[in-house]
């Protein structure tokens, strides 16, 4: 809190890329008010220059990524430290480590490909773009900040940008959706800030800055407190059950790229913050809580898995099964070993590809038939074939066939499980069986939704549509590719984060001697 | 205790004048339907400070007589705000022909 | 109780005197008055009201020549006067503390930064003024005058250190306030408006010095120092008694619940800058003279007045949010949020310690930039539809991207959402009463900040959401966007930099909350406080 302290930069480089990846896309959204207005809503303009932009956002992330970051090395990289509002603790601080590195690059991808996704966004689409790439720039701070206060701005920053992005843009009740999305994400960070100031008050002299807060220890009941405060406000975005009601509204409102974001990046931002936060920062609490959030998980997988059954709405289906997905992120995190906070990022990487390849394919055919509910749809595996393959083959990726991102994770999650000695061998054995009938439970309602949809008669108000074209195609490639690629080749995931992930267990271990 | 300050009036006689006379004020602030009476009503507490602060200034502060300064600048500044009430009372007169306070419910009270 | 706070100037002698000696004055604080005369009168502390003085006498005069005199010559005069003012007390800032006028003002650094806020928000207000005022066709340079008049009141009660002079600058406050709002001679609501808020606004004032007499009584004195040490020394009932009297009038000041009813009236029936001048200028000056008093004064009841402020901020936050969501009129809606923000700052209030003092200090800065910017919008809007309706709003993203854009950062920024400059205050706000263990405050005020995101953004949904036909009727037939017009141009100037600070600020606020910090640290009432409060803290 010493206001006299100089700016003063340790940086590694001498440039600042964690910045530079994270204010890029601020700065389009600045330009974009400057560019002419749209005179009848067919600019290319405002899109060319998003897509430009998070075009090079991305390159510029995988050659940071792969040149300046080191993944062998668990320590935090490429700090920046700037003095920004010392009167309040608030720092410009950076800093990449294995939590970090694959999701932002992970949310990179996702942004670009749901900006490349837009075709269909015609109206204000300088409102639309700038909304998503400030978007950007807020997701890139919460992955990157390593100061409690920036972190939460950043936070509460993508708030407004994403109800704008709903309410504008989405279906029939989006207004419905947007202000669920906003109150819960609003109520949530409430806590997180409570939890934040209360650890940032306790233990010593004022500090938010993560590494130090992780550095000391929180025992007793404030550590449980901030634990259970932080898990509620995290777990409202992740979801968790019985926090995740605006989920199925949200991501049904929105339109297609906005959803590939909600699903692709926002959810993660949750499981990125109970690692970064429950996980690191408060591990005696963690050590206590696990059983409970393995309870949860299994909660989240079945009820998630049974809530999808009922709906007759393709997105919420989807919307729904991501609940069931994230449940096994949970699980892996409660498992307090290597194997399951390993499995548990995975799981995150490749919900991420695989639940925006199928809400950008949803996208894609509604574009065409206008319609998502399945009771109204039939017999578009004729008409549309090269989108019925693609929409298998995200569903078979989705119910973690093996060969598939899913099948590694969640086998992972389960080898952790089994592997905790911490548990006893009934709890791990429930845990296992009732994961394993939830596993079961996805093929059923998705490949059933993928029958109902694309066999049976053909309703004939579809009659005349057109297949997939040539950008759609890409676009969902390069969602599946990377999907068969970790599937196969595991490696390359988990290279980018095991030494952190591994360094996150030994600390944990060392509180359970 | 108060007899040391021998007077022919005692000082708790002056405050007790002033604190009635408040009180009335207050009742007729908050009774009266006349926008009119209830200016009055304020005057009166007013007049109710300005005792309290002559009978304090005479019985407590000696020479320095600063209760009796304070209470012509309540006089003056009484004035002034009179002045205002009465002109604000007038303008709305001419636009609604009425002073009864229970007529005045343009706006949500 | 007693013992726990010594002052220099106290004799031992003091604490032992019988209870008699609560109503007397012990002799050694009555200074002869040969001394009183030796003191030098300091005149130059208050340069910079008489720059506004004299502003306001040359729009007097300029408005005898007439209307079109007027109307050319008051923008300008009003622009000098002010614009000097801000300059002497930036000038001000650095020169060493004396009273003046006997001990009946005090040019701290705390005076100081409260004076520029009164003054910047009469500044912002008159830019937004001349074309609202020309248009509902009252003279201009009256007007002029009874605002500056107003801010005349609301800076010397920023300095007040006695009580007659806090009474006389207060009125001086609350009379023009009363004129400036029935302003509108013709409309009835406007007249309405003003003899409620004279009338409650009187009230007030009366029980004020009834409050304040007592203090008299009890301490012969009538200086707040001399005051707050009588009272050290014998707290009395008579002195609680004193001190709920003057604490409801500093309450409906800055309109905290459940002494807030007149504000939503007296908002909404009053021209809109003159709104934008009460909520900023008006409870910058309140809060001014709730920190001269309570901490200066009432430092013997320290426990009971920030209970009692404790239970009033409380109130304030949740009622006026609360309420404000049921609001369909703009004006409405904003003088119940404005309410809210007041509770916000009351948080900085009772916490007592540096952080909390200067976390109010960047706050009612703060509040000033987003709220005036607010005001500047919903006035472009009515003097373009003549609607303050909510409803109304339904579409204007179309039709003036301008206000929309406007609008939305300055509600956002009352919202509390980051980046704006208002996200950084509350977070100052919550942090200091955090660090001063006031959690049902904190708790409190980040609820109601929740829901009070929730109507800010269901207006930012009108404008924004809503399709081209859903636009409302007045936003269908909305008149071609132009700024030639007479007193369009300084409003346009008003709305942009406040926008602009409002979206801005917040990023650079670091230099806001340097200044807010040093004025708190260059206050010796306050620093007093701070001591006060920490040794009570350890013990």
């Amino acid at each position: 809190m010493d206001a006299s302290l100089p700016i003063r930069v340790a940086s590694q480089g001498s440039v600042p890329w964690l910045s530079l990846i994270v204010l890029l896309p601020a700065i389009g959204a600045l330009l974009m008010p400057l560019l002419p207005k749209e005179v009848n809503s067919g600019s290319n303009l405002p899109r060319n220059l998003a897509l430009g932009i998070l075009l090079a956002d991305f390159v510029l992330i995988l050659g940071v990524f792969s040149n300046l970051y080191i993944p062998q090395s668990p320590e935090l990289q490429l700090v920046e430290r700037i003095n920004w509002v010392p009167f309040i603790g608030l720092e410009w601080s950076l800093g990449v480590d294995g939590i970090s590195a694959p999701l932002v690059v992970l949310s990179g991808l996702i942004t670009l490909l749901s900006a490349a996704a837009s075709w269909k966004v015609e109206s204000r689409t300088r409102l639309y773009f700038a909304l998503l790439l400030l978007q950007a720039s807020a997701q890139g701070i919460v992955f990157l900040s390593q100061d409690f206060l920036l972190f939460f701005l950043a936070w509460e920053l993508e708030l407004v940008p994403v109800y704008l992005l709903i309410a504008i843009w989405g279906g029939n009740r989006r207004l419905y959706a947007a202000t669920k999305f906003i109150l819960y994400t609003a109520l949530a960070s409430l806590l997180i800030l409570i939890s934040g100031l209360a650890l940032a008050l306790s233990g010593g002299e004022f500090t938010l800055n993560l590494g130090e807060l992780t550095d000391r220890s929180f025992s007793g009941t404030i550590g449980i407190l901030c634990y259970l405060g932080f898990l509620i406000g995290f777990g409202v975005k992740l979801p968790i059950f019985p926090l995740h009601t605006w989920l199925p509204d949200a991501h049904g409102e929105a339109n297609a790229p906005v959803s590939m974001l909600l699903a692709g990046v926002l959810l993660k931002m949750g499981g990125y913050a109970l690692l970064r936060f429950n996980v690191q920062m408060l591990p005696e609490a963690h050590l206590l809580l696990a059983p409970a959030l393995i309870v949860i998980g299994i909660v989240n997988i079945i009820y998630g898995a049974l809530n999808a059954f009922a709906q007759d709405n393709v997105k919420r289906r989807i919307a729904c099964s991501s609940v069931s997905h994230m449940g096994f992120v949970l699980l892996g995190i409660g498992a307090i070993d290597a194997l399951g906070i390993s499995g548990a990022m995975l799981q995150m990487i490749s919900h991420g590809l695989i639940a925006a390849s199928m809400f950008f394919i949803t996208g894609s055919f509604y574009e065409r038939t206008n319609t998502l509910s399945i009771p109204n749809m039939g017999g578009l595996a004729k008409v549309l074939p090269i989108t019925f393959a693609f929409f298998v083959a995200s569903s078979l990726a989705s119910l973690a066939l093996p060969g598939m991102s899913g099948f590694i994770s969640e086998i992972t999650v389960f080898l952790g499980i089994t592997s905790q000695d911490a548990f006893t061998s009934l709890f791990r054995a429930i845990t296992i069986f009732i994961a394993a009938i939830g596993l079961v439970l996805t093929p059923v309602y998705l490949l059933s939704m993928c029958r109902r949809v694309f066999f049976g008669p053909r309703i004939p108000a579809l009659a005349i549509v057109n297949d997939i074209n040539p950008r759609e195609l890409s676009i969902g490639l390069s969602l599946l590719v990377p999907t068969l690629v970790i599937g196969f080749w595991p490696r390359v995931a988990i290279n980018l984060y095991e030494a952190s992930t591994n360094s996150l267990a030994e600390a944990l271990m060392r509180f359970t001697t | 205790m108060l007899e040391s300050f021998s007077g022919p009036v005692p000082l708790q006689a002056y405050l007790l004048l002033g604190a009635s006379l408040f009180c009335i004020g207050v009742w007729g602030l908050i009774n009266s339907r006349n926008a009119v009476r209830v200016l009055m009503s304020i005057e009166l507490m007013l007049n109710a400070v300005n005792i309290n602060l002559m009978a304090f200034s005479s019985f407590l502060d000696g020479d320095l007589i600063r209760g009796q300064i304070f209470a012509v600048f309540v006089i003056t500044v009484a004035a002034a705000e009179a002045a205002v009430g009465l002109a604000i009372l007038l303008s709305l007169y001419r636009n609604r022909v009425t002073v009864d306070m229970e007529r005045f419910n343009l706006l949500k009270w | 109780m007693k013992h726990r706070y010594s002052h220099k100037s106290l004799s031992n002698d003091a604490l032992t005197m019988p209870e008699m000696g609560a109503i007397l004055l012990s002799t050694q604080f009555m200074a002869a008055p040969d001394e009183l005369l030796s003191l030098s009168i300091n005149a130059g502390a208050v340069a910079p009201e008489g720059c506004v003085l004299l502003a306001m006498l040359g729009t007097l005069i300029v408005d005898l020549a007439g209307e079109k005199a007027a109307s050319r010559w008051a923008p300008p005069i009003c622009y000098a006067g002010l614009g000097a003012a801000l300059l002497l007390l930036a000038i001000q800032w650095d020169t060493p503390l004396e009273p003046s006028f006997l001990g009946a003002f005090l040019a701290d650094k705390l005076a100081i930064a409260f004076r520029a806020v009164v003054a910047l928000s009469t500044l912002l207000s008159l830019l937004i003024s001349w074309r609202y005022a020309e248009q509902s066709g009252s003279p201009v340079g009256e007007y002029a005058a009874i605002l500056l008049a107003a801010t005349l009141g609301g800076m010397l009660l920023c300095g007040s250190t006695d009580l007659v002079s806090v009474f006389v600058s207060l009125e001086t406050l609350s009379v023009a306030s009363y004129l400036l709002s029935g302003y509108m001679k013709r409309d009835s609501r406007s007249s309405e408006a003003a003899l409620k808020y004279l009338l409650v606004g009187s009230a007030a004032a009366a029980v004020f010095l009834y409050g304040a007499s007592l203090l008299y009584g009890i301490s012969s004195s009538t200086n707040l120092q001399e005051i707050g040490i009588a009272l050290l020394n014998s707290p009395t009932p008579l002195a609680a008694l004193a001190l709920v009297f003057v604490l409801a009038t500093v309450a409906f000041k800055i309109a905290a619940v459940p002494f807030h009813q007149w504000t939503p009236d007296v908002y909404e029936g009053s021209p809109t800058p003159v709104v934008a001048f009460l909520s900023v200028g008006s409870k910058a000056a309140g809060f001014a003279l709730a920190l001269r008093l309570l901490v200066g004064c009432f430092g013997a009841f320290d426990e009971q007045w920030k209970l009692l402020f404790t239970v009033l901020a409380v109130l304030s936050m949740s009622l006026g949010n609360v309420v404000a969501l049921a609001q369909s009129s703009m004006k409405r809606m904003l003088a119940y949020s404005s309410i809210g923000q007041a509770g916000f700052v009351m948080i900085g209030l009772v916490c007592g310690t540096e952080e909390g003092f200067a976390s109010m200090v960047v706050y009612m800065a703060a509040y000033l930039f987003m709220n005036l910017g607010a005001f500047a919008c919903i006035i472009l809007f009515s003097i373009r539809t003549g609607s303050d309706q909510i409803s109304d709003y339904a579409g204007l993203y179309q039709k003036d991207p301008l206000i929309t854009l406007g609008l939305s950062l300055c509600l956002l920024s009352l919202g509390g959402i980051p980046p704006m400059i208002g996200f950084f205050g509350k977070i100052y706000l919550f942090f200091a009463g955090w660090a001063d263990q006031q959690y049902l405050l904190v708790i409190v005020g980040l609820v109601t900040s929740v829901i009070s995101i929730y109507y800010y953004i269901s207006v930012i949904k009108m404008m924004v959401v809503k399709e081209p036909q859903e636009a409302s009727e007045v936003v269908k037939t909305y008149p071609p966007i132009q700024w030639k017009t007479i007193g369009l141009p300084p409003l346009r100037v008003a709305l942009i930099s406040c926008v602009l600070i409002t979206a801005i600020g917040g990023v650079l606020s670091n230099p806001l909350f340097q200044w807010a910090n040093n004025a708190v640290a260059g206050t010796p009432l306050l620093q007093e406080a701070i001591e006060l409060t920490t040794q009570r803290a350890l013990v």
